[in-house]
């Protein structure tokens, strides 16, 4: 054999034998794994084992007990490791916090790599969106007709309407998320609202990309990373010091890259940011002795995973902190509402049956308050509960955490 | 009295190969194991089919490996695993001692359809395997292939079966003597029915390997062998992606090779006068290998151990000399050179070679026998090799999680139908017993029926139950359950089922005991001491050798 | 955002939960940090206080029995210190029974009303089957565990029922080895039957796993289902009693019991658990909701990173959460992190050392472990009386139950400890793991909200 023969030989075998070596960023998630006792714990937490049962998604145990183990077979996961919703309460309840949403996504950046035909064909679809515009959801094509959606949700709800904001020396970004931008403009209204209501010096990107996650989740690791530096590339030329977002995903994605890239940008959510930047008093002093909305309003709350699991409960504290400054608002818990919505992990995607079961027991517990309305601090979530609420013949409404606040700002005088 | 013309007395690699070329060349054939198949030293092996590395000083044998795993590609290729390998480099010195290894192997690679030895750079080797040491200077690529011993032995224990031989397992031979008609009279002790039992044959085949000077003598044949054993470390899941040679702490190569769903970490070599039955690995040969392998796979402390192995060879008798330098061809002892017509025995020998030794032997037996058959163990398929697998297709059909039947392809290949096919009628069987393989009842129960074992120790050869992190944490009770059902044991036969299970468990979980294992071992306790409450039963427990010993 | 707290408990089982209840009951502000869930959660679900002597064959007749013995013969076992004057040693078993009983009783009551509620007390052992068949003595069990008349099953039938597709149970096997080891003893049970129930949460007759038949069992449907099946097999078979595997709910699990005894006039019991367990489960979720109700803050998911201990005074505690950090001010700590499998004990081929602050760690008889490697504490027989001495390394600590240093000082004035990371007992062989936890932490709280007020002796 020539040399050149030898060359090819070599890569043939490490193809066939599917060797992918880890990153060195991933290699903390991997051995996070090593310390699985097999107490099963997380099988009985599991939202989507509850929903549909271990001999459909065998589980967060056998993840990291068993379809971690050999890389080259991780091909033979593709039929659970997509059913991973990626709410990481299993990572919750493990006494030995085993990393395994963080492993699900490994996963299936090899299987991506690997064999793309047993990846599911939606993520793909989802795919070619991204890399074609750099967004998750498909964009509106004509700005004329976004804006005016835009204008006509705003109205509706009684938000006041604030112009977008793009300057320059500010310290803080405002970042909407994919959804916020694209399909919930309500969110991003509100949130600049807000901000600008008190006194925050913030800025917004000039055009809009995508923080990676959805890439990540359906294991595109190239094109997550890709977007992470473009990413990067705005936050240094905007030179701000922080960044808020009102997306759940996005707080825990951008808290990562941050952290990962070395961008010494800290990431809040907008709730987060509220109670620790701005400050409980300056928050709540409006509301002091004034009630925009006379009737009282029965509210139920649900708590994103990702804030709550992949970030901090302290968060969704704050949340709740903030509501019961509100005149008029009463919260009345669900008991479920840690519970994962299913919106997550881009299951509902490929296996919308997965996704729904996974909120079941949820919608149940939320109806069963007969609350006016359901908030959560994240579009995706808020996405999820409202269509399966609707389909079960529930008159709760549904509406984001940001958009809630916005609307009972009393008037500035 | 049944009546044979050979009898072979071992079960491990050289005796399942001397039975199975013997019965397929017509011969009524006898195979004697004391305990179950791979029981002893080829089950504590790392599975190497090595092409000759070793064996440099000795190119005729270096000829013969390489042919081996041609055959072994043939008969078996849905058992056999390829790892790449890396030898990486700290120091020039280590350069040297590479030379006439790369020359003697790039010979014959292109006979097994691998790459001659690379030569690479430090960056290419990091790409393939970025935990070695970032300091190395170069680094040899090879290709070697591997086999799971456990399931050869069995393959070819079945297909002599298949063919008409006898396979008996926990079958001790304990006297022997020349009967009238020049035969011998194998007398053996049925270790499951506590009964003795005899046998007459024209010739017996002594493959007892750590075992065969003794058995050697119980006919009056003198036989020396040179016991040497040996550690390896078991790490979970594929820490690594290639294999890694490196030198040790005393200038001799240990490895890190992948296998399956674990790393093998080996080996040690020490002379020893120990009952192998029991050995333990030591603290010193654990230190021994992590400090070795630590130079070149600097993060390897960080991997969790969950258990270790010690083997012992027999090599052959060669002595004054360090270990290092006995061959490690085979001899085969024709005991008629001391009057002692109709025995023969191993000395020496390496799994790859298994299938040459049963060749030259079985040729010597048929000489004797005056019969003219030609070997074709090299040709014939082991069961389960006839074709290929489409384990996504298979999987949607049965109903099955498609990794479980990917595992199953790696063990069984094409025989892997014959297990599903049980799910047909007891779909209940689709339950995976064992979490980290995973093991469905279903292979369970074809195991119990159609591979004889007799204990959940000799099912985790079978299947690999109890193999993976947990080390039989969850799996040993419900699959002891299982095997009580189908063997129809009593109900204190089933709880000590699982004592000796666990007990076995132990003796390659304690040695390493450390780090994540601390945790899973309370796990253990807590479920069969502190719920389970068999440290305070009163069953009549058997303490093992080894625990005896100590 | 920092929080300042009365009271801060680093660990969410069985010792610190209750640490955190007392707490509560006494009026202060109460934190809990749960990293994760631990051996409480996996635990079977029953309250084991004392069954054995370490290397002791036989048990003993109930905890009181044992609780004098060790008294006696351990008098630096956690129990024993309960017993102590203000001058220490020696311990006074009267008092060690008297306070031992007191925390099982207030556990009961605590308990009471949930689908965990205790049964049992020191003075009667409790046969409980487990899994295996195989009888382990305790002292609490849950509700559903229990079986009125398991004293000497009556000279009745028990059936051992498993369900179709469920493997971590086999009822033949169980029933074998359960009236084998009665060949023995005097409470034999005339006749034992099995059967396989056919209910399927999802409609595959396999990979079921305990927690989908509880959740089924708590659903009017599922649970119906149940009580006809297990009614047919009562009647053929004559069962006067029914030992299920611990799947009879998680919510409803005593009503779910009391429904099927009455469809099938039978006793209806569980047995012990294995992991995963839902009998540990429902007493994990009973604890943490009754210390909610109380007003105390279980923090889901934070785990404690360091300590700043100024002048043998905990002064913050650092908690982190997957992607924040916070400080923790508290007046008081109770550290009660548990063993290897929690996380408060950690050890390699160096030695054995406590996770959080690196606390001096002891053997079971009060000997340092430093650098003592693992595999020296372990015995060469897995399973066996004896036990592995490895199990009962924990830290040092005083008669108050304050972590102590190689001085035998304490080492902080404001910190105190409880449950499995503790020195000195070894529950796997004594069967006593959930009531030292009991205890101690109900002795740490006390101390330590004795101790925020000012009133600690």
């Amino acid at each position: 054999m020539s040399d050149d023969q030898a060359i090819q030989a070599v890569r043939a075998t490490l193809k066939a034998e599917r060797i992918q070596p880890f990153k060195g960023d991933e290699l903390e998630a991997v051995r996070s794994v090593e310390s699985c006792i097999n107490c099963g714990l997380c099988i009985g937490h599991c939202p989507v084992v509850r929903g549909v049962g271990v001999e459909r998604f065998s589980g967060p145990r056998s993840i990291a007990l068993e379809l971690s183990r050999s890389p080259p077979e991780f091909w033979a996961t593709a039929d659970k490791v997509y059913l991973c919703t990626g709410c990481g309460t299993c990572r919750e309840v493990c006494p030995k916090k085993v990393n395994v949403p963080e492993i699900v996504n490994l996963i299936r950046a090899r299987i991506f790599q690997q064999r793309p035909d047993l990846v599911p064909k939606p993520l793909l679809d989802v795919r070619d969106i991204i890399v074609k515009h750099s967004l998750a959801f498909e964009p509106w094509e004509d700005p004329q007709e976004k804006a005016e959606s835009r204008d006509t949700r705003v109205k509706a709800l009684g938000l006041p309407s604030v112009p977008d904001r793009i300057v320059t020396g500010a310290d803080v970004l405002f970042y909407p998320g994919c959804q916020a931008e694209e399909r919930a403009q309500e969110v991003k209204e509100a949130a600049k609202y807000i901000l600008s209501y008190y006194g925050v010096n913030y800025t917004m990107l000039n055009r809009l990309t995508c923080c990676g996650l959805p890439s990540k989740l359906m294991g595109d690791d190239e094109t997550a990373r890709s977007l992470a530096g473009v990413l990067h590339d705005k936050v240094k030329s905007l030179a701000v010091k922080k960044i808020v977002t009102t997306c759940a995903g996005c707080t825990s994605n951008l808290s990562d890259i941050s952290t990962r890239d070395g961008w010494g940008v800290p990431v809040y959510h907008l709730v987060e940011f509220l109670a620790e930047q701005v400050g409980f008093d300056k928050v709540s002093r409006p509301f002091k002795g004034r009630g925009r909305f006379s009737p009282p309003v029965k509210v139920t709350v649900h708590d994103p995973c990702h804030l709550i699991r992949h970030t901090s409960r302290q968060i969704v504290e704050h949340g709740r902190t903030i509501l019961n400054f509100i005149p008029g608002v009463a919260v009345e818990e669900s008991g479920l509402a840690d519970s994962c919505c299913g919106g997550g992990g881009m299951v509902g995607y490929h296996s919308r049956d997965v996704a729904d079961a996974v909120v079941r027991d949820n919608i149940a517990a939320i109806s069963a308050t007969e609350a006016d309305t359901l908030v959560a601090p994240c579009p995706l979530c808020t996405a999820q509960i409202e269509s399966n609420l609707f389909r079960s013949g529930s008159t709760t409404e549904v509406e984001d955490l940001s958009v809630f606040i916005a609307r009972r700002l009393p008037q500035k005088r | 009295m049944n009546e044979y013309d050979v009898a072979v007395i071992g079960g491990g690699s050289t005796g399942t190969a001397v039975a199975r070329d013997c019965a397929m060349r017509g011969l009524k054939t006898l195979l004697l194991e004391r305990d179950d198949i791979a029981s002893a030293t080829v089950g504590t092996c790392a599975g190497m089919i090595s092409s000759g590395l070793k064996y440099m000083e000795e190119p005729d044998i270096v000829d013969m490996c390489s042919q081996e795993v041609v055959h072994f590609n043939r008969i078996a290729r849905h058992i056999i695993m390829k790892n790449p390998i890396l030898t990486p480099m700290l120091e020039m010195s280590d350069l040297s001692s590479g030379g006439n290894f790369a020359e003697e192997y790039s010979k014959r690679s292109a006979t097994r359809e691998v790459p001659p030895v690379l030569f690479l750079t430090p960056e290419d080797a990091l790409k393939i395997e970025p935990k070695l040491n970032p300091e190395l200077i170069a680094s040899m690529y090879f290709e070697e292939f591997f086999i799971d011993p456990f399931r050869l032995c069995l393959l070819q224990a079945l297909d002599a079966r298949r063919r008409g031989a006898d396979i008996r397992t926990y079958s001790e031979v304990t006297e022997m003597n020349k009967s009238a008609g020049g035969m011998i009279e194998v007398h053996f002790f049925n270790r499951l029915t506590a009964e003795k039992e005899s046998a007459l044959t024209r010739i017996v085949v002594n493959a007892g390997g750590p075992w065969a000077d003794k058995i050697a003598a119980l006919l009056g044949g003198h036989l020396e062998i040179r016991l040497n054993k040996g550690a390896h470390v078991i790490l979970d899941r594929r820490v690594v992606n290639v294999g890694v040679i490196a030198k040790a702490v005393d200038g001799r190569m240990i490895y890190l090779f992948p296998h399956e769903n674990t790393v093998l970490l080996g080996t040690t070599a020490l002379d020893t006068w120990e009952d192998p039955d029991t050995l333990v690995a030591s603290h010193d040969e654990i230190e021994y290998l992590l400090k070795s392998i630590e130079w070149v796979v600097p993060s390897i402390r960080q991997a969790r151990i969950i258990r270790t192995m010690e083997g012992a060879r027999p090599l052959v008798a060669q002595w004054k000399i360090p270990e290092g330098k006995v061959t490690r061809g085979y001899q085969v002892v024709d005991h008629s050179s001391e009057g002692l017509e109709g025995l023969l025995s191993f000395t020496g020998g390496k799994l790859v070679m298994c299938r040459h030794m049963a060749e030259t032997v079985t040729d010597m037996v048929c000489k004797k026998l005056g019969k003219d058959v030609k070997c074709t163990t090299h040709i014939e398929p082991l069961s389960g090799n006839e074709g290929n697998v489409d384990v996504l297709a298979l999987a949607a059909q049965y109903r099955v999680s498609q990794h479980a039947v990917e595992r199953l392809r790696a063990r069984r290949g094409t025989e892997l139908g014959k297990v599903l096919d049980l799910t047909r009628e007891h779909p209940e069987w689709l339950s995976a017993i064992c979490t980290c393989e995973p093991v469905i009842e279903a292979e369970i129960r074809y195991a119990i029926r159609e591979e004889f074992p007799q204990t959940l120790n000799d099912l985790r050869r079978r299947v690999r139950l109890g193999t993976g992190p947990c080390q039989g944490t969850l799996c040993t009770f419900k699959a002891a359950a299982i095997l009580a059902e189908e063997l129809d044991f009593t109900g204190e036969q089933f709880q000590l089922e699982i004592l000796d299970y666990l007990s076995e468990r132990w003796k390659g979980k304690r040695p390493p005991m450390r780090g994540e294992q601390l945790s899973q071992e309370e796990v253990v306790q807590g479920i069969y001491a502190c719920v389970g409450n068999l440290d305070h039963s009163e069953l009549r427990y058997e303490p093992k050798p080894w625990e005896e010993a100590s | 955002m920092d929080i300042k707290a009365d009271l801060l408990v680093i660990g969410g089982g069985m010792a610190g939960l209750v640490a955190g209840m007392v707490g509560a009951e006494a009026g202060l502000k109460v934190v809990v940090l749960r990293k994760g869930q631990g051996a409480t959660a996996i635990s079977s679900g029953a309250v084991d206080i004392i069954s054995y002597l370490p290397g002791a064959d036989t048990p003993f007749a109930n905890a009181i029995e044992g609780l004098h013995v060790l008294s006696e013969v351990y008098p630096l076992h956690p129990y024993s210190v309960l017993g102590y004057s203000d001058e220490g040693l020696p311990s006074d078993a009267e008092r060690v029974v008297a306070r031992v009983g007191e925390s099982a009783n207030w556990l009961k009551e605590k308990l009471s009303g949930t689908p965990s509620a205790l049964v049992g007390d020191l003075s009667r052992s409790i046969q409980a089957v487990t899994m295996l068949g195989s009888s382990k003595p305790t002292s609490l069990v849950q509700e559903t565990m229990f079986a009125e008349g398991s004293d000497d099953w009556h000279d009745g039938v028990v059936l051992f029922a498993g369900f179709r597709g469920f493997p971590d149970f086999n009822p033949s096997m169980a029933g074998k080895a359960f009236l084998d080891s009665r060949l023995q003893g005097d409470n034999r049970p005339r006749r034992i039957a099995n059967c396989t129930l056919e209910a399927l949460p999802f409609d595959t007759p396999y990979n079921i796993s305990s927690f989908e038949i509880a959740r089924y069992a708590d659903r009017e449907d599922g649970l119906l289902r149940v009580a006809k099946l297990l009614r047919e097999h009562v009647k053929s078979t004559g069962a006067d009693f029914v030992a299920l595997p611990p799947v009879l709910g998680l919510r409803r699990a005593r009503a779910n019991k009391a429904e099927l005894e009455e469809k099938t006039g039978a006793v209806i019991f569980e047995l012990l658990a294995f992991p995963p367990s839902v009998p540990g489960l429902r007493l994990q979720t009973a604890l943490e909701s009754t210390l909610n109700n109380e007003g105390g803050r279980v923090l889901i998911g934070h785990e404690a990173v360091s300590i700043d201990k100024r002048e043998e005074h905990i002064h913050s505690v650092k908690v982190k959460t997957p992607r924040r950090t916070l400080n923790i001010i508290p007046s008081a700590v109770v550290l009660a992190s548990g063993k290897f499998i929690g996380g408060g004990l950690r050890g390699d081929e160096r030695g054995i050392s406590e996770t959080l602050m690196g606390l001096t760690v002891v053997d079971v008889d009060s000997f340092q472990t430093k650098g003592m490697r693992p595999q020296r504490l372990t015995n060469v027989m897995a399973l066996n009386s004896e036990g592995h001495p490895l199990f009962g390394l924990g830290i040092a600590f005083d008669s108050r139950f304050r972590p102590v240093g190689p001085d035998g000082q304490p080492v902080a004035d404001n910190m105190f400890a409880a449950g499995s990371m503790l020195s000195r007992y070894n529950y796997l062989t004594e069967k006593s793991g959930l009531g030292v936890a009991l205890s101690t932490g109900y002795a740490a709280g006390t101390n330590a909200a004795d101790y925020v007020k000012g009133v600690l002796s």
